[in-house]
């Protein structure tokens, strides 16, 4: 049925529930799973109009983030990988606007279908900027799936 | 024109906005445009405007040139800093001059009109000066179209050009205002940045939330909010979402304050000293201290220059803030960190350009040395301090009918205002400059009196002999040439940084704010304006400025 799936997550709460159908899927049909995080484009905006700060100390801070965001990226590779365990799995990072890094990602793999969590009605953890259907849904290459 | 492919932007936008700056010019030259500047009360800066457009449009011209010649040439560290910042530089030049010369006359003319149906000016309510209407034409922008590609580079350079305002500001102050309002100032900043850290450290502790949080927002709302945020968050390894929702949390209460402190300090009659300590004080983000000041009063820089001292001890407080959170985490970590990471990469450089350019100002480098060491008065006697003619006609008139209600000492300063058609000590003394000075004051004091008194309906007085003492008592104050000059760079400065840092104000950002920084921010942002206000209100009454 599907040959490749590629699962977008950042580990959130809606994101976990991708990442199991997205594992079920790729066991029931044996399919390739590709897991993208991508690193939101928005944290340029976080700084803010921060003006006091010297650029070492702005410069301290992207680095800082950056660091942390991978910190937290290799702690997610690990949960799935054994999570994943038996399945064939790759892992990709990408780093700017996410709808756009999503549907280039897709194009990249060749998937069949893309994996997503739903919006969760609870303010759940993490960074809350997520993608825009409206910007996402012309580029797609292949099908979307939301993980209820 | 293509762009080119090393990733510069089109050269077009730049020569649009060159033309319509020559075009403008042109047309304020020719005179076409003098009717509407009169209506809309901006014909006293035609020159200005003739000077900026040429200025502007020439700028612009010579940098598409330039670029035209470079493009598709790899780009070296002149393009990055000078050709590729100057189209967004000139694209905030041009708001600037839009909002100061007609949205802002614009929109008072219209919030005028509308008394009638509103019963009030909702200019003066919701203080649409050209600050607040810059910052939201940044915020508009940066939220709808987003900042054009050309300009990206410009808005950069906000930060930088608003740090030159302050700077500027530095040549504003005598030694007497600084050592006072300091010293009140490192009382009050000391009490509330403090305070408010470890209000939040507390309430960390009563939420069971991590040190990293606590300590991230402890800074942000303690100290000068996003600025102190990104100095901190290294510092106290606080996570990814702990930050982006102290950001957010952060820049979102210190919009509202913007908006809501210089309304509020109206309504309850604060001074231009009380304003400015409150603001300084009470909202965290250094330039939305800067704005609600000039909000408050965009005219007259009081309450800026009050409210730039308080935000500057204030930024002095971050690297003590930054050691303290560090050794506070460092326990928990086991990390050490260097005094150069803590405190050197954290100061303020800028704070040193302002300290330059008040001793520069101080020491008379702008200026008679003894104008800017408290004197803010001259005495002596000369043409230039005189009333005019008519005015003395006026005084003569009333001196003679007689201004029912005058106690000795305003009926005295009266009659010398008289005698020599301008305030000053007594020709005798003239060798002795303090017997001068110490009669001439109380001869000013005595006409202010009458001012006051006829303002608060205790005495009454023609309007035109009101209004010729107010020219007597303005007369002596002395005003450099310099310092004039400095000041209205100082303001387009400002104008044009807040411009800049309206546009980094994303709707992005601000929907981060949530999760316990949003509760535990509230609580202490909120306590810490009303404490403040209180403080203030009770306690800053001396208007010390002169």
């Amino acid at each position: 049925m599907f040959k490749r799936i590629l699962l977008a997550t950042h580990g959130t709460p809606g994101a976990r529930k991708a990442e199991d159908l997205a594992a079920d899927w790729a066991r029931k049909t044996g399919a390739e799973l590709a897991v993208v995080s991508i690193f939101n484009d928005d944290w340029k905006h976080m700084t803010g109009d921060d003006w006091l700060n010297t650029s070492t100390a702005r410069m301290q801070f992207a680095s800082y983030v950056e660091d942390q965001v991978n910190d937290e990226m290799d702690a997610l590779e690990q949960r799935l990988r054994e999570q994943f365990q038996g399945l064939n799995v790759r892992f990709l990072r990408r780093s700017g606007v996410v709808e756009d890094e999503l549907c280039k990602a897709a194009e990249e793999t060749g998937a069949d279908i893309v994996v997503l969590g739903a919006y969760q009605k609870k303010q759940a953890p993490g960074f809350k900027a997520r993608f825009e259907n409206r910007q996402l849904h012309p580029q797609l290459p292949c099908p979307l799936l939301v993980a209820p | 024109m293509a762009n080119s492919d090393v990733g510069r932007p089109s050269n077009t936008p730049l020569i649009i906005i060159s033309s319509l700056m020559l075009l403008f010019g042109v047309l304020v030259v020719s005179g076409a445009l003098t009717p509407m500047f009169k209506s809309l009360h901006t014909h006293k800066q035609i020159d200005l405007m003739e000077t900026m457009t040429f200025v502007g449009a020439i700028l612009g011209f010579v940098t598409a040139l330039l670029r035209q010649v470079r493009m598709n040439k790899p780009m070296g560290r002149f393009d990055v800093f000078v050709l590729e910042t100057v189209p967004g530089i000139l694209f905030i030049m041009v708001l600037a001059m839009g909002i100061r010369w007609f949205m802002e006359p614009v929109v008072v003319l219209m919030s005028k009109q509308l008394v009638p149906v509103l019963g009030f000016k909702l200019h003066k309510v919701l203080n649409l000066n050209y600050v607040v209407l810059g910052i939201l034409v940044g915020i508009v922008i940066t939220n709808s179209w987003g900042i054009p590609k050309f300009a990206a580079s410009g808005v950069k350079t906000a930060r930088f050009v608003l740090k030159m305002g302050v700077i500027l500001l530095g040549a504003r102050y005598s030694f007497a205002e600084l050592a006072k309002l300091g010293m009140v100032s490192v009382w009050m900043i000391g009490f509330f940045v403090l305070g408010t850290v470890f209000f939040v450290l507390f309430l960390g502790n009563l939420f069971k939330q991590p040190k990293s949080m606590t300590g991230v927002l402890s800074a942000g709302m303690g100290v000068c909010g996003v600025s102190a945020t990104v100095a901190c968050a290294p510092v106290v390894r606080a996570r990814c979402s702990e930050m982006a929702y102290t950001i957010g949390t952060i820049l979102g209460f210190g919009i509202l304050c913007m908006f809501a402190f210089p309304t509020i300090g109206k309504i309850v009659g604060m001074n231009p000293t009380q304003f400015g300590a409150w603001a300084g004080t009470g909202i965290l983000n250094s330039a939305q201290v800067a704005a609600a000041c000039l909000a408050f009063n965009a005219v007259d820089i009081k309450t800026l220059k009050v409210g730039e001292i308080f935000n500057i001890t204030r930024v002095l407080f971050l690297p003590v803030i930054v050691l303290v959170l560090a050794s506070w985490y460092g326990k928990q970590s086991g990390k050490k960190l260097s005094f150069k990471e803590v405190v050197i990469d954290k100061f303020p450089l800028f704070i040193l350009g302002f300290l330059l350019l008040f001793l520069m100002s101080s020491f008379g480098l702008f200026s008679p040395s003894d104008h800017y060491k408290g004197k803010y008065l001259d005495f002596s006697y000369n043409q230039r301090t005189e009333i005019t003619p008519e005015e003395l006609t006026v005084l003569q008139n009333a001196e003679t009918v007689g201004i029912p209600g005058l106690n000795a000492d305003e009926k005295a300063a009266f009659e010398d205002l008289v005698k020599q058609h301008q305030i000053a000590g007594n020709f005798a003394d003239r060798d002795n400059k303090t017997a001068f000075d110490t009669t001439a004051r109380q001869r000013m004091a005595g006409l202010e009196s009458i001012l006051a008194r006829a303002k608060g309906k205790e005495i009454t007085i023609g309007a035109e002999v009101k209004s010729a003492l107010k020219h007597a008592v303005r007369q002596v104050h002395k005003k450099s040439k310099t310092i004039v000059t400095l000041t209205d760079a100082m303001i387009w400065f400002f104008a044009y940084g807040l411009i800049g840092l309206g546009m980094q104000i994303t709707r992005k950002s601000l929907a981060q704010a949530g999760g316990w920084p949003l509760v535990m921010g509230a609580i202490s942002g909120i306590t810490k304006a009303s404490l403040s206000f209180i403080v203030v209100m009770y306690f800053v009454k001396d208007v010390v400025l002169k």
